[in-house]
């Protein structure tokens, strides 16, 4: 019972306040009368939510572009300016911000990406610091 | 009255039912059309912010506590109604007669 109290305060709380009256009377009734009619109070309270939820988005949709209409005729200025000093507060907000957090750059430590067998081996190129399998080193490059 | 735009078949069985009586307890709807409320009520408040139907209250004294909410489908509204409900019974008899694939000439040709 306290579920379906709160479901439906819910969906009375969403409906826009204009109709918020009339529907939760007519809901209330609907609610008393529908089960004798074999339509069960849940499906009668995810009717009300719905209907409450599709009213709402209805108005907000309404007004945003009523709002947005009365923005193009050129009235309400105060809300055109109060739009325009959010937006540039926002955007210094986020250079600022940008600026701050940007750190001068450290140098680079240099990395030799050279393949493996050119890259230095103790003073020695590496091909260089094999001995043959005879253990000659005749004919070899000599170290200067 | 504004334009209903597209009509679904849910609306236009609401429709149906708003036109059979002068005017409709709003249960009474639900139950004619076997829709559940979450579809039928989002319609009936469509119909009225449109200016199709009136909502009004129950008028009978005897019963106690919350009235009941009837809807009206006002005059002007009701020739268009009628059209909407015509076109949806139209389309479902042509579905109801097309063949499906596995039919020729409304012939079963399966195994």
């Amino acid at each position: 019972m306290r579920f379906t109290e709160a479901v439906f305060a819910s969906a009375v709380a969403l409906t826009p306040v204009r109709l918020r009256e009339v529907r939760e009377e007519q809901w209330r009734a609907d609610l008393r009368d529908g089960p004798a009619m074999g339509i069960s109070a849940k499906s009668l309270l995810f009717g009300a939510v719905r209907s409450s939820a599709m009213a709402r988005s209805h108005d907000l949709l309404h007004r945003g572009g009523k709002v947005l209409s009365r923005i193009k005729k050129g009235e309400n200025l105060r809300l055109v300016l109060g739009i325009a000093g959010a937006a540039a507060i926002l955007v210094g907000s986020v250079v600022v911000g940008i600026q701050a957090s940007a750190e001068p750059e450290q140098a680079e430590v240099p990395l030799v990406k050279a393949p493996l067998e050119n890259r230095p081996i103790g003073g020695y190129e590496g091909w260089w610091n094999s001995t043959p399998v005879s253990g000659s080193a005749e004919g070899l490059p000599q170290e200067l | 009255m504004e334009n209903l735009g597209r009509v679904t078949p849910a609306s236009a069985l609401v429709l149906k039912a708003l036109l059979s009586a002068d005017s409709v307890w709003g249960l009474q709807i639900v139950k004619d059309v076997v829709k559940k409320p979450g579809t039928v009520y989002p319609i009936l408040d469509r119909l009225e912010v449109a200016g199709w139907i009136q909502g009004e209250w129950d008028s009978t004294q005897d019963r106690k506590g919350p009235r009941r909410r009837y809807y009206r489908l006002l005059a002007e509204a009701r020739p268009l109604a009628q059209d909407y409900v015509n076109t949806h019974r139209a389309k479902v008899r042509t579905s109801a007669t097309r063949p499906s694939p596995a039919t020729f000439e409304g012939q079963w040709q399966g195994a």
